[in-house]
């Protein structure tokens, strides 16, 4: 069992340092009133702790924009160069328990035969340092999706912050790498001290009940939950720009000239057209039928089909919704609605 | 390297010909090494014009004629627009095939009922001519087709070969009368209600328009179909053909990956959205 280790805080820079020897490293930064993900060196001060940046963990897996090959035409013979999805290993540092439990999510839907290789490589190629978090705010309600954010599951590794300190345990191959690269930096073995002990859970509303929503969308299908949401949605799409497990997606051309390229880019099921066919028929024509799929994708169709919840409570959607709407108590109706 | 799943490989058109006013048939070479991908009948490929974009076909063609394959495209959108400049010689891209296909194995034995309307012969077209290579496999043939108008019939030049074929039988309509029309006026499922074909160990495939679908279904239970035995296929708006861009979600599934074939008795197990 690996004992957690203890690094000065202000050894940060050197540690960071280390570890860009031989890789890109992404933290979390302040840039303005927002906290992103970025890769070292950032403008902005890197913060480790209890806040989610503003786009999550997802974004270093499927980028926004994703370039799948150019295209070159020469006497109307296409040539197609396939884009290389990562060249470089990369270690994320400071990510939270909510974000890391988006990958298991995501694995079984991009790791499913047919595999995605671009997926599969940066999935192989990262290493994890997850951050222990006491909670950001009302909104975070990951404890009710069995994720502990003091010790989170699915990292290579768990930083946590005490006083002037951090600890550090590995937990798998690739973040005793890590740590033995670090060998330098770690100062004393911190013994028996657990972040369990040294830090408590401010935020994370624990009873959300999605285990209790049917996985029978007809039992679901026609609730007046719909009527009301849809009355209140403007269907801006934010809540699916933000969400670290949506991962929808377009796939597109561009051309100018005799070159151009294909790349994919994230796409939301809030708006008319994801679903609108060239015919312009749309079997979800209305926001009614699409706050409808967003929801139950992520409640009821995920889970059925590929054994978990699409939903890790991070909050952003409740935080970020122009309109309020809060998906905890979604999940409130929809449990209560089956019973 | 492992061809990364979201990039075509680039093939030659070899023909091009005109089925109706809005729809051509592309016959597409076989790839370098000689070989046409393995496909079951009512499979789809995902076809691309560089620089403008992909969109879902059916395969038109049957794996019992190898060595090409055909995509019946009605110019509809942005993709098929393009498609619909092109000239022989010219290069597309082709992803697939993907979907399930017809359950071709579980049809052997049986008396088959085709009800088509418009281009949705297209992807029964591949089942159609599968069913006559391999004739013995297979009881009767009923095909029902109709159009709005005698002018909007695919591939009217292989009726007199589908009416030839033992026991085989082509019930031609379009919905109103029309100069030198001499067959069926009518509805497509006006004709299936009035051939009143006994469903005992007879299955019905059904493909066309949204409004023939609905009441196709509706007359092929009233005249006693079981569930199991009336297969439809689905359209829904696709991008990746491989279960994962989102699009094509009905409730648990993804139409590309567990359609676009469905029996009725599937359909009524998903949300009505589609």
């Amino acid at each position: 069992m690996t004992q957690w280790q203890c690094i000065d805080k202000s050894d940060l820079q050197a540690v960071l340092s280390v570890l860009q020897e031989k890789r890109d490293v992404f933290a979390p930064v302040e840039q303005g009133n927002d906290l992103r993900l970025r890769m070292l060196p950032a403008e902005g001060q890197i913060f480790l702790g209890s806040r989610k940046p503003l786009l999550p963990l997802k974004m270093l897996f499927l980028p926004e924009v994703e370039d799948l090959f150019s295209i070159s035409i020469k006497n109307t013979s296409p040539h197609i160069s396939p884009v290389e999805p990562i060249t470089k290993e990369r270690v994320v540092l400071g990510v939270l328990g909510c974000d890391i439990a988006t990958l298991e999510i995501l694995d079984r839907v991009f790791l499913e035969e047919p595999v995605d290789e671009s997926y599969r490589k940066r999935r192989e190629q990262t290493t994890l340092i997850a951050m222990a978090c006491t909670g950001e705010g009302s909104e975070c309600f990951c404890t009710s999706l069995g994720i502990d954010p003091l010790q989170p599951n699915g990292a290579d590794a768990v930083l946590a912050e005490e006083g002037e300190t951090y600890l550090l345990k590995p937990l798998t191959k690739k973040g005793k790498h890590i740590a033995e690269e670090l060998q330098a930096f770690i100062k004393e073995a911190a013994g028996s001290r657990r972040p369990k002990e040294i830090l408590s859970l401010k935020y994370s509303r624990g009873d959300v009940p999605v285990d209790r929503v049917s996985q029978e969308p007809g039992k679901l299908w026609d609730l007046p939950v719909w009527d009301d949401l849809s009355a209140l949605c403007l269907g801006c799409g934010v809540c699916t720009v933000l969400c670290p497990t949506c991962h929808c997606f377009d796939v597109e051309d561009e051309r100018r000239g005799s070159s151009g390229k294909r790349f994919r880019a994230w796409d939301s099921c809030m708006s008319a057209c994801f679903t609108r066919m060239a015919s312009g028929e749309n079997p979800r024509p209305t926001t009614r039928e699409r706050v409808r799929q967003r929801f139950l994708h992520k409640l009821c169709y995920f889970p059925r089909e590929k054994g978990m919840v699409g939903c890790v409570g991070c909050g952003r959607c409740i935080v970020h919704c122009p309109v309020s709407i809060r998906i905890d108590e979604v999940i409130d109706e929809l449990a209560g609605g089956d019973i | 390297m492992k061809r990364p799943l979201l990039v075509p490989i680039i093939t030659r058109i070899k023909s091009v010909r005109t089925l109706t006013e809005d729809t051509l048939l592309f016959e597409v070479m076989s790839l370098n090494n000689g070989t046409t991908p393995s496909y079951r009948p009512g499979q789809f490929m995902e076809l691309s014009v560089f620089g403008v974009g992909e969109c879902p076909i059916s395969i038109t063609s049957t794996p019992t004629r190898p060595g090409y394959l055909e995509f019946a495209v009605r110019e509809v959108g942005s993709v098929t627009g393009a498609l619909h400049n092109l000239e022989p010689g010219d290069c597309i891209g082709m992803r697939g095939p993907f979907g399930n296909g017809f359950p071709v194995e579980t049809m052997k034995g049986k008396d088959i009922f085709f009800i088509a309307g418009g281009i949705g012969l297209a992807p029964l077209r591949s089942l159609i001519n599968y069913i006559l290579d391999n004739r013995g496999d297979f009881g009767t043939v009923d095909i029902v087709y109709g159009a709005r108008t005698p002018e909007l019939l695919c591939f009217s030049e292989e009726f007199e070969a589908w009416q030839k074929a033992p026991r085989t039988h082509l019930h031609l309509t379009v919905d109103t009368e029309a100069p030198g029309w001499k067959g069926t006026v009518g509805f497509v499922p006006a004709v299936v209600k009035a051939l009143a074909l006994s469903p005992k160990n007879r299955i019905a495939v059904a493909c066309g328009p949204p409004i023939m679908i609905k009441f196709t279904l509706l007359d092929l239970t009233a005249m006693g179909y079981p569930d199991e035995n009336i297969i439809t296929t689905l359209e829904l708006k696709m991008k990746c053909g491989i279960g994962k861009c989102g699009r094509c979600n009905i409730g648990p599934i993804y139409v590309c990956k567990k359609g676009p074939v469905f029996r009725l008795s599937e359909l009524k197990g998903l949300p009505q959205e589609y």
